[in-house]
This record gives structure tokens, sequence and C-alpha cells, in this order.
């Protein structure tokens, strides 16, 4: 019998052994490639379990009037220090209130964010801090350590979208780990392959530029201005990174200052039992309440018109079974991811649920991960609230903002009957069509970013009054939408108005909130493109509620002067005969000479001359109840402010009045209401008869349809 | 007892009959334990009927009526405008509440025998 021969045989592998086995399952386990999204954190959105170190300070700490003060000591520190990032940052948005300051703790759960500010954005990056924990902490070239500074833009390992970014400090004492702080600001340009942070012509995540997974950019509370001019390097505003990189990290340790003042005075034990105790609390508040509603099925379905760069309807539906103290929510039937920026993912779609809950529904808790902890999800994937790694995301809100307007209109539902401290509201608007935009001002700056004007969504009307106009986004209720003359002296903007046009608002016994036009030229520049990403040009974004009709329809409308800004100046210096503030006025009286357009209002990036006119609408709020109902002297008052037009006032509201003395005819407006009800019983058909005239197979021809047509067996007709 | 459970602002229920009835004139509009959609009259508005069009042409400031659609829904007994829903022309209908009749009766009997409630 022949030895065996160990030599080496080109061609023949070695034979294996414990130590070539222990190598390789080391290289397929150990050694990624990368650090990628961490499948576990993403989808996971309870609350961790309590750690030891907490159940020791629960243990320690039972005093609930201490916790209750301590909770409100650390609210007015974040708050605090919110106000003063406010005032420092560089960003638009930051300005007028896109941002959040909040507290983690140790394992990652946001215990407690401003209530003013965007509270999503600190729900939605609570996946930052876990990712740190599970994967840098113990890697020996990163670590975490007091003083180290984190970063963080990639919205698949958290966040609400790449335009947010989210600044995180360790929180220590005496070398012992305690908790995150966590400051996010919507700073905007990212050096996507469009101005300003929005990428509507990205069709995957690599045109929709910087995208940085949580990484520490800083050591001993200093930033390592090598990675700082790195993020610069990639980006149209480096000013404005430079400033807001630097302010986020003040701002992050003013809290971390006062939280150890705060454990110097009482202890880190207090610190600890009230971030825990808080997120218990308020979970269990949550799953009490929902106790209070009736049990069923609740259901909504909108449907947006426009994905970026095309025309198309698409279906977002979601659907709630309320159980006892159980809430699940299951959204079947909505779109298919695509190859546009308009995807969410899953995580942040859960924190948008969140935000419902902490704006609308429970406002009056503390903001933090209970609310979503307290709910269930069964959300469908592969659809556009449930994106890929793969899929572009910069403008998740054209997905997500509809998703928040499904959810408010089918837990409205819900918690009508028994509503609580909830306030019943009508839908609030919810799109983006706010000026955006990229290139050199007039004092030779590189910017890019966004015109806050999002920020004057119209309210919903309420139950017992009418919503408020140009109130506030749905996602940060105690926003503004800044001065005119900021925009003006920052930017090449000249803005020719910002008013309230008429019929800009859901109609009803409570009328929506309107909200503004606004009207820009470009104006001292010669190098600066003008962008739009919204919807809502053929299909209203908001709907009514209960009987109340929702929003009318807002296209873009761009006016292109001919001789440029020559003559416009000359048309404004002549006194601009026939301007009206309006744009449809404007494009049926044309009084500046020049060519029009009217378009939906997407429209990416590209250089426009200056003295071009862009007008768009911000829309308004959704209407309750029947516009039979409503007070006719308040239509009359509505009329006169130009809120609404005459023919809503006659077709909709049904009111009659002398147009000479512009006074109601109280008697005509009760008869011709008397009619209109009478006309309804009329022409309404059975359901039977309406569903079989009504229903078609599939979607109307030359109209492209994303989701499922129908809704699942026995949820309609 | 109140029998009556208000659901919306125009539909309750009657937990005894098990129906659903309008608010405004109590018209009984249907099984609770089915969609009252089905008790309602059905109308297929025209949308630029309510928001009326600024300018000709299809981007007009009003609905797109080949796109969107308001199906209008009126209590057969008062004419009264209960509900609207913006849809694409021939999307289903959305069965938007379906209650758990019994788990309503229940919760109402609990409440009632609460100490203040509408059975004390």
């Amino acid at each position: 019998m022949r030895a065996t021969d160990t030599t080496e045989q080109p061609g023949v592998p070695a034979p294996r052994t414990p130590e070539t086995d222990a190598f390789l399952n080391d290289l397929l386990t150990n050694q990624p490639i990368m650090f990628g999204p961490d499948p576990e954190i993403m989808n996971e959105h309870r609350i961790r379990p309590r750690s030891e170190r907490e159940e020791a300070a629960l243990t320690a700490i039972t005093d609930e009037t201490e916790l209750t003060i301590a909770q409100s000591r650390v609210e007015a520190i974040i708050e605090s220090a919110k106000d003063m990032l406010q005032q420092i940052s560089a960003a638009p948005a930051a300005k007028w209130g896109d941002l959040s300051v909040g507290v983690y703790s140790r394992d990652g759960d946001l215990s407690l964010c401003t209530s003013s500010g965007v509270n999503i954005f600190s729900a939605a990056a609570s996946p930052v801090p876990k990712f740190i924990n599970r994967y840098w902490a113990d890697e020996p070239t990163v670590g975490v350590r007091e003083g180290d500074v984190f970063y963080h833009n990639d919205s698949h390992y958290g966040g609400a979208h790449n335009p947010d970014h989210t600044l995180l400090l360790p929180l220590y004492r005496d070398g012992e780990h305690i908790a995150w702080v966590g400051v996010v600001v919507h700073e905007g340009e990212n050096g996507a392959i469009d101005p300003g942070g929005f990428a509507p012509r990205a069709t995957d995540p690599y045109g929709e530029g910087l995208r940085i997974p949580p990484m520490k950019i800083g050591e001993d509370y200093t930033l390592r201005r090598d990675v700082v001019n790195m993020f610069q390097n990639h980006v149209r505003d480096p000013l404005m990174w430079l400033i807001d990189i630097r302010s986020k990290l003040a701002a992050a340790r003013d809290v971390e200052r006062r939280l150890h003042d705060f454990m110097r005075e009482r202890s880190p034990e207090l610190l600890i039992a009230t971030l825990r105790t808080v997120l218990e609390n308020t979970e269990a508040e949550v799953h009490r309440r929902l106790a209070q509603w009736p049990d069923g099925i609740y259901r909504a379905v909108h449907f947006g018109d426009c994905t970026l760069l095309e025309e198309r309807l698409y279906k977002i539906a979601v659907e709630f079974e309320k159980r006892g103290e159980r809430l699940v929510m299951r959204t079947h039937g909505t779109a298919p991811a695509i190859d546009r920026a308009m995807n969410g993912q899953a995580h942040a779609m859960k924190s948008l649920v969140g935000n419902e809950f902490m704006n609308f529904l429970f406002a009056d808790l503390p903001r933090n991960a209970g609310f979503v902890s307290a709910i269930d999800f069964e959300l469908e994937p592969g659809s556009m609230l449930t994106a890929t790694r793969e899929h572009p995301t910069s403008l998740s809100m054209l997905s997500g903002f509809y998703l928040n307007t499904t959810v408010h209109t089918a837990l409205t539902k819900a918690l009508f009957s028994n509503p609580g401290v909830t306030e019943v509201i009508a839908p609030w608007y919810a799109m983006l069509p706010t000026l955006q935009y990229g290139g050199i001002t007039q004092h030779l700056q590189l910017t890019a970013n966004i015109s806050v004007e999002i920020n004057a969504m119209g309210g919903g009307a309420h139950r017992d009054r009418d919503g408020e106009h140009a109130a506030a986004p749905f996602f940060a209720t105690l926003a503004d939408w800044g001065e005119t003359e900021d925009r003006e002296t920052e930017l090449p903007l000249l803005c020719l108005w910002r008013h309230i046009p008429p019929d800009n608002h859901g109609f009803g016994k409570h009328r929506g909130g309107a909200s503004v036009e606004w009207a820009y030229a470009l104006w001292g520049s010669q190098i600066f493109a003008f962008m739009v990403t919204s919807t809502g040009a053929r299909f209203p974004v908001t709907g009514g509620l209960f009987g109340g009709y929702g929003g009318g329809c807002n296209p873009l409308t761009i006016v292109k002067p001919e001789g440029g800004a020559g003559a416009l100046r000359e048309w404004l210096a002549n006194g601009a005969p026939g301007l009206t503030y309006d744009a449809a006025s404007m494009l049926a009286d044309r009084p500046l000479a020049g060519e029009y357009e009217v378009t939906n209002p997407s429209r990416p990036a590209a250089p426009i001359p200056e003295g071009e006119i862009w007008i768009q609408r911000i829309g308004g709020g959704g209407g309750y109840g029947d516009p039979l109902e409503r007070d006719p002297q308040a239509v009359m008052t509505d009329l006169r402010r130009g809120l609404i037009s005459p023919e809503v006032a006659r077709n909709v509201y049904r009111i009659t009045w002398d147009e000479e003395r512009a006074e109601l005819d109280a008697a005509a407006t009760e008869s011709a209401r008397d009619d209109e009800r009478t006309a309804r019983l009329a022409r309404g058909k059975s359901y039977d008869e309406f569903v079989a005239e009504w229903r078609r197979e599939q979607p109307p021809e030359g109209v492209p349809f994303l989701g499922s047509w129908d809704w699942p067996a026995d949820e309609g007709s | 007892m109140s029998a009556r459970v208000r659901m919306t602002e125009y539909l309750e229920i009657d937990l005894e009959s098990e129906r659903w009835r309008c608010a405004v004139c109590e018209h009984a509009i249907g099984p609770a334990r089915e969609d009252y959609k089905r008790g309602l009259l059905l109308y297929d508005r025209d949308p630029r009927d309510i928001y009326p069009a600024r300018i000709d042409g299809e981007l007009s400031f009003a609905p797109d009526p080949r796109w969107c659609r308001i199906v209008e829904f009126y209590c057969p007994g008062c004419g009264t405008q209960v509900e609207t829903e913006y849809l694409p022309p021939g999307h289903p209908l959305t069965h938007d509440i379906e209650i758990d009749v019994d788990a309503l009766k229940a919760q109402h009997a609990a409440h009632a025998a609460e100490p203040g409630g509408e059975g004390e």
C-alpha cells in the first residue's frame, strides 16, 4: 500500500483541516465585504427589552414624582437645544423648524424628542445608534468612546430620507455609556444628480448623492477636518455643510453638557430610569387608549398622479385592524416600488405612522419610540412603502405623504366614537410643491436647497371649526414658512407674490385651511436652476371627511417673458399692468408678453434664464361635513375674502345673495339647499345599481396605473 | 341606557336593532354588520362641478375627470351628504368601516356599568 502523498499538487485542493475550516468559517461569517444595513435592526420597531442596567436603575428609582420631574427637565434641555440650533443653522429648512433633537436609550430607542420640530426625524433615526452599538462599538478600528462624534444620512440605515442628517454623541458618565444624544436636520443639498437634496432624475440610489452610513467623524468632540472636507467635496454647498455639522455638534454638546449637570446633581440612575420609564409608559398608554376605540377594520385609499418623470396614478392603501388594545396596519394593494426616487422604506413609513399619533391622535404624550412599538405592522413587501436598498428614496414624501393621508383618514374613523383627548380633524394637505434650486447666487456663492413654502400646508377642517390657513406641515405642526425678504436677500429670487388663491381648500360644513400660491422670478443670477417635485395636477392631493370635499388641483405655471429680465423689469417699473396675483388669471389674461406654460408640478432641475417666473400653489386642507350645513354667513365671509369663487358659493354651498350689496338672502338660501337635498335623492342611485354602472375591471384607458386595481375579496365593491 | 353609538359625523349604530342609522334623520340605513354604504344613495360626481376650471385645457386647476371622480354618498332619508370618496373612474369603492358589533355591544355595556356611566 502506498503512503499518502501530502505534497501539494497543482490544481488539487489541499485537504481540509480543523484550521482551514476555522479560517473559512471566520472568512464567511466575520469578515463581511462591508457592513450594510442590518435587516434585523431595520425591521424591528419594538423597543428593546430592559437591559440589566435599566432593571437596576428602575429598582433604585421608584418615586414617580421624581421620574416625572426628571422627564420635564430632559424635555426642557432638548427643547432649548433645538431652539438654539434653529438660530445657528444655515440650512433653510432648519431655520423654519425642520429639525429635531432627541435622547436615545443606551440601546438606541428614542426616549424623548422635541415636541416642536419634526418628530419623525428622531423616530426614524433609532436604527442608527443601534447599528453603531452592534457594529462599531467592538470594532477595533472604530469603537465608541466619550467625545466621539458620529454622523449619518443614508436612509437605508435609518432616517426618513437622505437630505436629513443625523449627528450622534454617546453620553458617558464615569466611563459608563449611559445614552445617546441625537440631532437631526433637514439639510437638503447632498450632491445628488439634481440640486437641493431631492433627486427626481435618480433611477437608483447611486444618483442620490452622498450616502453616509453611520460613521465616526470626530473624537474628543473634535471633527475630523479631512472627513468633513470629503463630505464638502461631494456637494454644491460646502459652506452650509461646514456650518451645519458644527451647529449640530454644538447643539448635541449643549444637551450632553446639561445632562452631565443633571447626572452630577441627581444621578445617572435617575436618567436611565427616566428614559426607560417614558418609553414603557408611552407604549402602555397607547395600548390603553387603543382599547377605547371600537373593534373593527378601517380602510382608506388615495392616489398620487405623478411619478416625478411622468404622469401615472399610483395607489396607497391602508387597512387597520383593531382588536382590544392591538392595532395592526396593512398596506396590501399599494403600488410597487419603482425606479423613481419616491419610494419609502418600511422603517420610515412606520415612523410616519408614529408621527400621526405624536402630532394628531395622542399629541399630549411625550414623543418617543413607544408609539410605534405599540403597533403591529404587516407591510406588503416590494411595495412603494417597503423599498429595498437598491431603490432610490430621496423623495420618499411622494409615497409617505399619501400614506399619512390614508392613515389619518382611516384612524379618524376608528376613533370618532370615543375620541378622548383627540381632536377630530379632516386630512391635512400633504405634498411638497415648493421651489427647489441650485446655482450661483447674487453673492457669487454656490448653493442648492429648497424654499420653505413647503411648511405652508393648509390645515384640515376640525369637527367644530374651520381649518387654519397656511398652517404648518403635518409633520411639524409648530414650524414656520419664513419671510419673503429673507429669500430675496439670500437668493437670486424676486417674489412677485405669496397670496391665497380662491378655491384652494376643501369645502364642507367646516372648510379646510387654504394655502398660498408662490410666484418667484429668477433675479440677479445667470447661472441658476429651478426645480419642483410634486403631484396633484389631475388628482387632488387631499380628500375630505364625512361628506366634506378635498382640496383642488395645483399645476405648475411657468412664464417666460418676451425680452427676458429686462422686459420683466420694465413691466414691474410701469406698475405691472394687469397683474392679478394669481396664476390662473395670469394664464387667462397674459398681462406680460411672453410664453406661458401650465404643466404637472414635477420638473427636474434645469438652468433657466433670468426673469423666468415659476408659479405654484401649496394645497389646502380637507373639508369636514356636508357643505350644505355650512353657516351661510360663513360662506359669505369666505366669498368676500376671496377664499372661494362665486361658482363655489353657488354650486357647492348653495347660497343665494344680492350681488350688488353682497348680502345673503337667507330665505332663498334655505330654499336652494332644500332643493339640492331633494335633487340628491332624485339623482342618487342604490348601491347595487351604482356599482353595476361604475365598476371597471381595469384602469381607464390612457391612464397609467400602479398598484392593485381591486381590493382583495370582501373589502370593497 | 342609550343604545346608539355615534360612529361618524352622520352615522350611528343602534345596538339593539344592530342597524346603521342616519344621525340627522334617524333613517335606518342597513345592518350594522354590513357596509353602511350599501344603504346609501350614490352619485358619480364630475369633479369640475365642485372645483371650477380656471383655464381651458387638461390642467385647468380642476381635477381631470378622466383620472378622478368623486363618489358622493347621500342618506336616502334626508339627502345629507354622509361621505365622499375620490377614486379613479371605475375603481372599487372602499369598505372603510367594518365594525365588530358584538365587541361594540360589550364595550358599550362595560362603559355603561362603570361608575358615572350611563347605566348608573
